[in-house]
């Protein structure tokens, strides 16, 4: 007769857990693993005009969204939504039972709890970005409660996302307090750079934003600085550095990305190039002079695009004639015009529009180009950013806001014409013109650009039409730049994502946006 | 030779035969049946035994007390004072009514008008012969409608007065009867008596013990061991396919190795619907056994069969059973072998480069974008001429496969034995390093009577399964394969492989220099048994026995350098070696003890039963391990890893860390019984239980019972009924009823388990360790399946014809489901005990036998079969799941029934398109003529999600298997056909859509494609990308008709006459060529689909779609040449 009470020998089970201070470290690591996924931080840039996703299956078939040719169970939407509220439930999960463990170091609990509760504002911020009203959980619901829940009303989510950021950021300690071994924790200026993002979203709170950034740049919330080098933010070696504010950390091996396989040239990527940078993003780089392509005397020349430009474009995109610096240290010349080879647009796999982008490429990374280069979430930059956008809507933006912020980025930038570094001046709505660009540039590639054209409610204008590439067709047809995608864009509808088909079937109390 | 005084008749069999009745028999009877005790002899000496009911319907009782004496000397003890006579034909013995040749005419006074017309009439004479032309004796030859009649004499002949027109009955126990009418008086007939050769006395194997067939309530089928031998094929489950009515079983691959989905009367849960399989009296699996050891495989149906293996019986039953010796049979050494090739078959046609690029260039602008081919590079491609086409190149025209199997059997003394060894070696089709499979079986059947109430037996069987193939998932291989057009070359100049575009990889290097994987399973299976005589009747049987699995996996894949279109050099996707290892040891032991009791009541209660006990435990223990940069790129071997790499553990998880370890278990106590009760061979009844207890349930959910009952009804039996005795030779009337249960779900589903994942995140770059948490619910409890069966056997013309039909219906209750839970929920979904499936069907099975007077005898046996499951009950809640092929899990339909639009042709011109539908999921103004048109289901003038149907089910119905045998003169001949009467099939991805996820793969069925001129077309406007989005939509566009017929084994031999054999000493010899999967009717070979491939697994779970996008493995054709020979 066999003993039928056989529980697993090589784990525990809920019985048995919840009884050492590492259970709750562990529990929190997890939380930390379901911050947010490469996937959707990459392939966000292809939501809006910034890149365009050539491909059916990589990154959730954002392309469909970004074309507006999407329903309620588009994969993406699906995703995003049970992505979220895993994250949520594994908070939750932590909150409710720190308690049980006795041997806990108050200190260290009062962090983990603050850590949780931060990550766990993250998701909903996330969600009501997307969705607008969703369901408000903070404890580990049943089946049978999680199948019949309601949709909060959409300012009591945005009360709670302020709210335990507050209280998180009261107990977190500043980025400098942390250990080596701590990095890529929630920190108290991290929470803090978040509630401004939250706010900044708004629309509508930009004095409360600026409250923020005002006490972020003044270093009270921890120490936060400018990387010195632009290109150098994102290099492996300078990992943590004193402009990232909050990231997703990896290490290789153990937890990697991949996803720049599908945005470096195809040559170098060796696979498929989903995530191809539009002309449209190539065209907002200013000059080097400060001036925009087509202003007067900017000195653009259509026959030789890439000269004369935004240091940053060459610090974030790779175009027609980019010399491409390879983890060996030999170079290739990335050529991308017909049938220049292997990376041209006319290759199958290559890109579509003739630009790849080098941000986040990791020369470390192995063979198969599996990186454990972390992503940044927001950096001190977005701050500044963030600064100038707010105090210019509130028309508070002076000369030396302007040198703090937009001045300041530039500079580290590497812009050396001082017509771009002095305060334009003019009104309030070419100072807002010149911010944005800014921000697009600054942060390009970096998955922010969708949102703040929601934000801005700009997307119907610059998410319809197409997306184009390289001079490379017919010259007949749109001056020449290739046609690589047609979008739409229904304002009464595209700026809130349905509620998934998958969820309304299982729980009926959830009501559908307008419009789907 | 033969008992009551009779010579002659055995002379013209060969040597084998007759050697049956020199068998020697230790034989003990205590006034028991003579029933009983032939079957006794039967089953511990391997000779069957043919006779007429009514032989035995007197259930007179023998005693009888032999040792060492040949069966004929038991036989004439046992029969001759019964005046029963018996023959050897064939295999068998044959028993008949010894009846004294009567010369005299036994005219009755009641029949006036006999008599008149006997007395004015010449005799009418002849001689009754039997299928060799040898005469018959003392068959009884009456002129029909009359007593009149008479007897045959010693050598056949007869003689009596019959009127003209009259009719003659010449009828013989153990042939079948026939008439003739006499034309004219004084003629000389010859009549040839056909053997009837229904073996009313078939033992059948049931769950923990035997029973006579005649007396089965329940719904099963037999597979004999000739079903199985001599067929070209690499396992028991290939052998089995067709076999038996409402036993499914479909290949997902015919990669050397890969296993084959089994479903007896169709799938009846969400879960795994795979069936119970019992070997030998213990669980096990079919994976390692040599079909050529397999004696008998029993298929248990309905509740009434499979209720007494309870919580496990719910999908059905498979009961294997060995080969065993024979007492007092000589050594008999047989070896057999097959020796031949497999073909690849059904690959898609690849087009030719000009085509490709002028195909090409027209969905590039049918989807609005520039061509990508100049005129110029065109021609210089014709010039150039193509290349060999990927596929072509990764598999090779034919490979070897040999089957070689050695055994030795007898018995002497009080011991019989068997010992067999098996070799299969099939290689694969993949060029490369001799990828293929390999398959050693050894085993040893021992039995031996300890003392007059004491034996004991041992099976020991050992198994080595080695399995080489390349390093990466055939589904990348031939992907990568068929998606790359002949424009490219495998290689260039240099011989540097190519990744040509769409492909990050060359399959040919890959295979050729990529690696390898090689599996090495090591399979012990013990079995030891004893049985126990306590007083009459009553037997103590026990058992014990293991299966022990050590499996082993070693991958080693090479870090590859190829160059790209250009020249320049790139690893593509192949740029880190990897090393894997893998090791998972599995053990079931078990524990069995049944007590039987045998009484025959007052000659006419027959009573059996049966109680036991079972206990089983199962242990898993599996361990991973992975590295990558390996220096050197040569030794591939973990300690030359430099870096862990992430791993999947085969029964679930990923461990980023680069290793796991797991150990699981289950137990299962049970107790059993079976109580039969037949009055007077006439009514049945059988009742069994099992009630078991599982450690896969909390403790209180832990236990159920299961009960059946059946009953049987044998009308020829009853007096009453005596008139139907002219019309059937056998009939009976079954019915079933009782309850199953499934517990086939993953272990502590009860138990919220929280597993700790390692390296789950990292801070400053130090790997930290998380933990997953898996959702329970602690009510599960087994999934309880209700099953009636009606059912009856019938056979005419004295058995030549049988025909077996039964009906069914199972409902399944508490099915184990994890239902879809809200996004909300944040969890996995935990298992419950929520879902409700119902499934009906039928089964038919038809045997004809047909043996002339010169020996040509032939054998049709016809099955068909057909199984409906309908989901009664998800709570409401639908699960769809999928991605192009979308299958949904709806109450009122099939189980995962594909879910999606209905086509309604093709858009012919704009104002079409301008007046049809919206579809929702194109970008407005995109569609085109040539595109697909969907119905608008609920007419709004928009297609979306509202507008999909439920568009059929891709379980396999009408399922059909016809098997024909003959034999003439030494010769033999055997053609098997097997089928599918509907099924559909949703073929997706690069199997069939050009231009795929914009990849370049076009095949010839896409030269059909719509245009202006071409509106007639079987294929849409080609198209690339976003402008394939209307297209591609999961529609009945590509939902294809999956009904075949195949020819599925044809052998065809010649056995040497043993007179020539038997001065080399050779028992028989036989030469054969037998062929497997020769040719196929099916609707999909002009898209290079073989229709038996399925992409499903045995519960019709999605299996990857790798079957429906035509990423596997060719279908090969086998043809072989084999021998088996005995000393």
């Amino acid at each position: 007769c066999q003993d039928l009470d056989l529980p697993p020998t090589d784990r525990p089970t809920d019985a048995t857990f919840w009884t050492q201070p590492s259970d709750a470290a562990n529990v929190l690591n997890s939380c930390y693993a379901g911050l947010y996924p490469s996937e959707y931080f990459f392939f966000n840039e292809a939501l809006s005009d910034n890149a365009y996703n050539k491909s059916d299956v990589d990154g959730s078939n954002v392309r469909n969204v970004a074309e507006g040719a999407y329903g309620t169970n588009q994969a993406r939407i699906t995703n995003e939504w049970g992505y979220h509220y895993g994250g949520i439930r594994a908070c939750n999960r932590l909150l409710t039972n720190i308690d049980k463990i006795g041997t806990l170091d108050a200190g260290l609990k009062a962090r983990y709890i603050a850590e949780a509760q931060a990550i766990r504002a993250f998701h909903y911020f996330q969600l009501m970005t997307w969705y607008g009203a969703v369901p408000l959980i903070t404890t580990e619901l049943s089946v049978s409660e999680a199948n019949s829940v309601t949709r909060t009303p959409r300012p009591e989510v945005l009360d709670f996302v302020l709210k335990e950021l507050d209280a998180a950021a009261a107990v977190l300690p500043v980025n400098t307090a942390y250990g080596a071994e701590d990095k890529g924790r929630f920190t108290k200026g991290g929470a803090m750079a978040l509630k401004a993002r939250v706010l900044l979203y708004e629309g509508d709170r930009w004095a409360d934003v600026v409250a923020i950034t005002t006490q972020l740049m003044s270093g009270s919330m921890g120490t936060y600085t400018l990387f010195p080098s632009y290109m150098g933010i994102f290099a492996p070696s300078n990992e943590n550095n004193n402009e990232d504010m909050l990231d997703l950390q990896y290490a290789f091996p153990t937890r990697t990305h991949s996803v720049q396989r599908q945005f470096i040239p195809r040559t170098e990527g060796k696979l498929v190039t989903s995530i191809a940078p539009t002309q449209e993003l190539v065209n907002s780089y200013l000059m080097a002079n400060g001036k925009t392509i087509n202003e007067a005397g900017s000195g653009y020349n259509e026959a030789t695009p890439y000269q004369g430009r935004d240091p940053r474009f060459m610090a974030t995109l790779v175009y027609d004639g980019y010399t491409w610096r390879r983890p060996d240290n030999s170079t290739i010349v990335i050529r991308t015009f017909p049938g220049t080879g292997d990376n041209s647009i006319d290759r199958q796999d290559a890109s579509p529009t003739g630009y790849y982008s080098s941000k986040y490429f990791d020369p470390t990374s192995d063979a198969n180009l599996n990186s454990g280069l972390n992503l940044i979430l927001i950096r001190y930059a977005d701050v500044l950013l963030m600064h100038a956008e707010a105090k210019n809507e509130l028309g508070q933006f002076t000369a030396a806001d302007w040198d703090n912020t937009i001045g300041a980025l530039r500079r580290r930038a590497g812009f050396t014409d001082a017509a771009a570094l002095t305060f334009p001046g003019g009104d309030k709505a070419s100072l807002q013109a010149t911010i944005r660009r800014e921000r697009r540039v600054e942060l390009a590639m970096e998955g922010l650009r969708i949102f703040d054209l929601r934000r801005w409610r700009t997307a119907e204008t610059v998410l319809n039409g197409f997306a184009h590439g390289i001079k490379a067709g017919d010259p007949n047809v749109d001056n020449g730049y290739i046609r690589v995608d047609q979008r739409t864009f229904d304002p009464a509808r595209h700026y809130l994502w349905p509620i998934p088909q998958r969820e309304r079937d299982i729980n009926g109390n959830l009501e559908q946006n307008p419009g789907w | 030779v033969l008992g009551g005084g009779l010579p002659g008749r055995a002379i013209a069999h060969s040597q084998p035969m007759q050697a049956v009745l020199e068998k020697k028999i230790t034989l003990k009877v205590e006034a028991q049946t003579i029933k009983a005790t032939l079957s006794q002899i039967a089953r511990h000496y391997n000779v069957r035994f043919v006779y007429s009911q009514q032989l035995v319907k007197a259930e007179r009782k023998v005693s009888l007390r032999v040792q060492d004496e040949p069966l004929s000397a038991v036989l004439d003890e046992l029969l001759a004072p019964l005046k029963i006579q018996y023959d050897v034909d064939e295999d068998r013995v044959v028993l008949r009514v010894l009846s004294k040749p009567t010369s005299a005419i036994d005219s009755n006074v009641g029949n006036a008008r006999a008599n008149v017309s006997a007395s004015k009439a010449p005799p009418v004479s002849g001689r009754v012969v039997d299928a060799n032309g040898a005469g018959l004796p003392g068959v009884s030859v009456v002129v029909k409608g009359t007593t009149t009649g008479t007897s045959t004499d010693a050598e056949g002949n007869f003689s009596l007065q019959a009127p003209e027109g009259s009719t003659l009955t010449f009828s013989f126990v153990g042939y079948v009867r026939q008439e003739v009418a006499v034309a004219d008086a004084g003629s000389n007939l010859t009549i040839t008596l056909r053997e009837d050769v229904k073996a009313l006395e078939e033992v059948v194997v049931v769950g923990y013990g035997t029973q006579q067939k005649a007396e089965v309530t329940g719904a099963l089928n037999t597979v004999s061991a000739k079903a199985l031998e001599n067929r070209p094929v690499t396992n028991v489950s290939q052998a089995l396919q067709g076999t038996a009515p409402n036993l499914t079983i479909q290949q997902s691959s015919a990669e050397p190795g890969a296993g084959l989905n089994i479903n007896i009367r169709g799938v009846g849960t969400l879960g795994n619907s795979s069936p119970l399989i019992i070997v030998d009296g213990i669980a096990g699996s079919l994976n390692s056994l040599n079909p050529n050891d397999i004696e008998s495989v029993t298929v248990l149906k309905d509740a009434a069969s499979a209720a007494i293996y309870g919580s496990r019986g719910a999908n059905g039953v498979l009961l294997v059973t060995t080969k065993k010796g024979a007492l007092n049979q000589k050594p008999v050494v047989t070896y057999n072998t097959l020796v031949g090739l497999q073909t690849p078959t059904f690959l898609r046609r690849p087009v030719t480069g000009l085509e490709f690029m002028q195909l090409k260039n027209e969905a590039l602008i049918n989807s609005g974008q520039s061509p990508q081919f100049s005129p110029q590079q065109i021609r210089e491609q014709v010039a150039r001429g193509d290349n060999e086409w990927y596929l072509d190149a990764v598999l090779k025209k034919q490979a070897l496969q040999q089957n070689h199997n050695l055994s030795l059997s007898g018995g002497s003394g009080k011991t019989r034995y068997l010992v067999s060894l098996g070799y299969v070696d099939q290689n694969s089709l993949f060029v490369g390093d001799n990828y293929g499979y390999k398959r050693l079986n050894a085993r040893l059947n021992l039995n031996t009577q300890v003392t007059d109430k004491l034996s004991v037996g041992a099976i020991l069987a050992y198994a080595r399964v080695n399995r080489k193939e390349h390093a990466y998932g055939t589904d990348w291989i031939i992907g990568d394969a068929v998606r790359i057009p002949v424009i490219y070359p495998v290689q260039d100049s240099a011989g540097n492989y190519l990744t040509a575009p769409t492909s990050t990889a060359n399959p040919v290097n890959r295979l050729r220099n990529g690696g390898q994987r090689t599996f090495a399973d090591d399979n012990g299976y013990a079995n030891l048994n004893a049985e126990y005589e306590i007083i009459k009747g009553l037997k103590l049987r026990g058992l014990v026995g293991g299966d022990l699995w050590n499996y082993r996996m070693d991958e080693f894949r090479r870090s590859l350098q190829y160059v790209t279109p250009d020249g320049s050099p790139t690893s593509g996707g192949d740029g880190n070696n990897a090393v894997t290892n893998r090791t998972q040891r599995t053990l079931l032991t078990n524990y069995q003890t049944t007590l039987n009791y045998e009484h025959l009541f007052a000659d006419k209660h027959d009573v059996k039963a049966l109680v036991g006990y079972s206990s089983e435990h199962f242990n898993d223990d599996r361990s991973g391990i992975a590295v990558i940069n390996i220096p050197g790129n040569d030794f591939g071997v973990i300690s030359n890893g430099t870096t862990y790499t992430g791993i999947s553990d085969p029964s679930g998880g990923f461990h980023p860390n680069g290793t796991y370890g797991n150990n699981e278990q289950w137990a299962l106590n049970s107790v059993f019984g079976r109580l039969n009760y037949a009055f007077a061979g006439k009514y049945l009844i059988e009742g069994s239980f099992r009630y078991d207890g599982s450690s896969r349930f909390a403790s209180d959910k832990r236990w159920g019972f299961f009960p059946s009952v059946s009953v049987g009804w044998r009308p020829l039996e009853e007096n009453f009924l005596d008139f139907l005795q002219p019309m059937f030779s056998d009939l009976k009337v079954r019915g079933s009823i009782g309850q199953l249960g499934n517990q086939n779900i993953g272990l502590y589903r009860y138990l919220s388990t929280i597993s700790t994942a390692p390296g789950a995140y990292a801070f400053g770059n130090q790997p930290v360790a998380g933990v997953n948490f898996n959702t329970a619910n602690r009510d599960i409890t087994w999934e309880t399946a209700t099953m009636g069966n009606v059912g009856v056997d019938v056979a005419f013309l004295q058995n030549a014809l049988s025909v077996s039909f039964d009906y069914f219906d199972k409902r399944t209750n508490d099915i184990l489901i994890d239902l879809p839970v809200a996004g909300a929920f944040g969890a996995g979904a935990p298992t419950q005990n929520a879902a409700s499936v119902q499934n009906q069907g039928w089964e038919v099975s038809a045997t004809y036998r047909l043996n002339t007077a010169r020996g040509f005898n032939q054998t049709l046996t016809l099955n068909a079969a057909d199984t409906r499951n309908l989901v009664r009950d998800t709570k409401g809640v639908e699960t769809i799941r999928g991605g192009d092929a979308t299958n949904i899990i709806r109450e009122g339909y099939p189980i995962n029934s594909y879910f999606g639009y209905r086509t309604d042709g093709f858009y012919q011109n704009t104002e079409e398109i301008a007046n049809g539908p919206k579809p929702a999921f194109v970008t407005p103004g995109s569609l085109r003529p040539g595109d697909i048109r969907y119905v608008d289901r609920n007419g709004d003038g928009v297609i979306n999600q509202d507008d999909r149907y439920v568009l059929g089910n891709p379980f396999p119905r009408l399922t059909f298997g016809a098997n024909y045998t003959a034999t003439y003169k030494g010769f033999d001949l055997v053609v098997f056909v097997q089928g599918v009467g509907r099924r559909n099939l949703y073929i997706r991805g690069e199997g069939v859509e050009a231009f795929h996820n914009n990849w370049e793969n076009v095949y010839k069925q896409h030269l059909d494609r719509w245009t202006p001129t071409n509106t007639d077309a079987s294929y849409p406007r080609l198209t690339v990308g976003t402008a394939s989005t209307n297209n591609n939509q999961g529609s009945n566009y590509w939902l294809r008709n999956g009904a075949y017929a195949r020819l599925k084994n044809v052998q065809l031999g010649y056995t040497l006459p043993s007179a020539l054999t038997s001065k080399a000493g050779i028992q028989q010899l036989r030469v054969f060529v037998s062929g497997q999967d020769l040719f196929t009717i099916t609707h999909l070979r002009d898209i290079g689909f073989d229709p038996e491939i399925s992409e499903f697994s045995e519960s019709v779970g999605l299996g990857g779609g790798v079957g429906s996008s035509g990423r596997v493995y060719p279908s090969v054709r086998v043809t072989t040449l084999g021998l088996t020979v005995s000393f």
